[in-house]
Parts: structure tokens; sequence; C-alpha cells
């Protein structure tokens, strides 16, 4: 007990640092975009050539910004539609281009494209099933 | 990482705030891209993998000055289904390419110039050269370049021990931390690119630069 008042005082001394470290830090903010670990994800696929939990990791970034208010990052929503497109899930894969294109109009062009290719694809793959066969097999490249 | 981000933070608090505007921006300020896809990278060296290395890392401090960063990974698919491999055979191809296939503004060549660790008795160095060019899809005018180079020693207290003697352990992994490092100060003023529309300062932070 008689230690509490040094105790109260070492906090100060640390909060008065702490904010002296702020100050300094004037410049310093939040960082824009909620990035998770998007970029374990990409250190996944490109070095360790592993994209099985891809999906996963994606699904939890974007659930973790959601929940947090923060922005998700270019190109994650874009990510997960192409994930989606090659487990055969065209319809929503599509509703993630659109996801990517709401939230950044910058990738109108190449979303459009991507939503474009892959309706054509759908109208194709009413004629033969087989190639979502093909699409299953390519996933795990 | 984050006490990378901190030290970086500090860093630009202490010597970012107050320069004169530099007259070399000029052709990036009467143009300002928004979207910016970054391509292969270019690996001059002999380290295979630093280019992966490299571009995982990339798109998180260039997206945080404000960016619209196309998404690298579905970049390099997009570029492969079109039979794009070879990166010197891309950063050769006309800028207006890039906005033909992605609606980018602007295109970013990375090239890897220097990526060795060298022993010397108990110590190791890594040496680490980039080059980064910034190009305007719509005029093929240079908007920005940066030429960075460091030696991280693992003798003395430097901030890299750890990481020097990591890459000397030859763990690719521990690589990342470097290459964020150089990939966050390259972006970051003095010598880094102007802040785009989804930052907070866009427009007003002319005078960070040399």
């Amino acid at each position: 007990m008689p230690k509490e008042p040094s105790r109260t005082v070492s906090k100060l001394i640390f909060l008065g640092i702490t904010s002296l470290a702020l100050l300094l830090t004037g410049c310093a903010k939040q960082e824009i975009f909620y990035w998770g670990n998007y970029e374990n994800t990409l250190f996944e696929r490109y070095i360790e050539n592993d994209n099985s939990q891809t999906e996963i990791h994606l699904q939890a970034l974007i659930q973790d910004a959601q929940n947090a208010n923060r922005r998700v990052p270019p190109g994650v929503y874009a990510d997960y539609g192409v994930i989606l497109y090659k487990q055969g899930k065209e319809g929503k894969a599509i509703s993630f281009f659109d996801q990517e294109k709401k939230l950044y109009p910058e990738s109108s062009i190449l979303m459009n494209k991507l939503i474009d290719s892959v309706n054509f694809q759908k109208k194709g793959s009413v004629v033969s099933k087989s190639s979502d066969a093909v699409k299953r097999g390519g996933n795990n490249e | 990482m984050n006490k990378l981000w901190l030290f970086l933070l500090v860093s630009l608090a202490v010597t970012g705030c107050a320069r004169k505007p530099a007259d070399n921006l000029s052709v990036f300020y009467a143009h300002r891209p928004k979207s910016i896809v970054v391509v292969p990278v270019l690996n001059e060296t002999d380290e295979l993998t630093a280019p992966s290395v490299f571009i995982t890392s990339i798109s998180r401090p260039l997206a945080e000055r404000g960016y619209y960063v196309f998404p690298v990974y579905l970049t390099d698919m997009i570029l492969r289904d079109l039979g794009l491999v070879d990166a010197n055979h891309i950063h050769e191809l006309p800028p207006g390419r890039f906005y033909e296939l992605f609606g980018a503004d602007a295109v970013l060549f990375v090239t890897i110039k220097n990526w060795s660790t060298k022993y010397i008795l108990l110590a190791s160095t890594v040496e680490v050269e980039m080059s980064y060019k910034l190009v305007d899809t719509k005029t093929g005018l240079l908007l920005w370049e940066n030429e960075q180079s460091y030696v991280h020693s693992s003798s003395g207290s430097s901030p890299f021990t750890v990481v020097a003697s990591a890459a000397a352990k030859g763990l690719l992994s521990d690589y990342l931390p470097l290459a964020q490092q150089t990939n966050s100060e390259a972006f970051f003023p003095p010598k880094g690119v102007p802040v785009g529309p989804y930052h907070a300062d866009y427009q007003r932070d002319q005078n960070q630069f040399q």
C-alpha cells in the first residue's frame, strides 16, 4: 500500500513521456487502410506458392476491417473475386468485382473487363460443364 | 513491423515537415495520377526470389500514400494470361498499354539493381539498390523517380542488425522486413512520391519534397 503514491508518480512520468512522444510524432496518423494480414497473403501466394489459405485470410481481413469501421485496402475485393471465380462461383465473383468498383472507381475499367469476361464464360459453361472442373483443377497452381 | 513504422514516422516528424517545394515534380503535379499499376519487378541480380519479396511489400506503402494500387497478384495473372511473363519485356512496353489493360493512370517500374550479402569474418552486410520509375500511361512522361540504396551491417548497433543477421542466415522470410523498409522509405518524403487523393494531405504536401 505505501508503494501506491510512487506508482502513481511513475505512471504520470510514463504518461508524460508517452504524450511527448505523441507530440513529436505529430505527422503520424492512423493508416488510411486496414491491411490485416494482406502482405502475408501475398507472401504465401508469391513466395510459398501456396494459396490454400488466401480465401480464409481475405475473408478475415474484410470482416475485421468492417468491424473496426476501417477501409478495405485497394484490390482486396478484386483478389477475393478472383478466388471465387476460380471456385466456379461466377455470380459471387461478379458481386465482389462490383464492390471493388464501388469502393474504388479507379478500378472500373479493369473490373468491367473482368465482369464481362466472367459473364461471357458463364454463358459458355451452360453448354459445357467441364470447364468448371478445369477451373477447379487450376485452383492449386 | 510496428517498430519500423514508428521509427519511420518519428523520422518523418523530425525531418519531413519543413522543406522547400521540389521543382523536379512539376510534371507530376501537371498530371496527378490517382491509380497506379505495379508491374513485375525487374531483377538485375542473382537473387532469384528478390522480385517476389519486393512485390509483396510494395502495395501497402504505396497505397498509404493515397493511391489506388491495382492488386499485384491479379496484375501478374492478367499479364501472364497475355503471355507477358518476362519483366524485361514488360518494362519495355509502351506505357499506353497499361492504360488499355488496367485503366491505370500511371505505371510503376521497379528494378532491383543490387541485392547482395557480404561476409567479413564475424560481420555481414546486406546491400540493396533499387530504382523506381513512375510513368504516366497517357503521355508516357516520367512523373517521378527515385533510387534507394542501403547497406545494412550486422556489426555495431544499427537498428538493422536483426535484419542483416537474419539475411546472412539466408532465411527468405527474414528478407521481408528489409524489403518493407526499402519500399516505405522510397515512397515517403523527402524523396518520395507526393500523396494521392485518398490521403488527407492531398494537394497540400508540396513543401515536403527535395
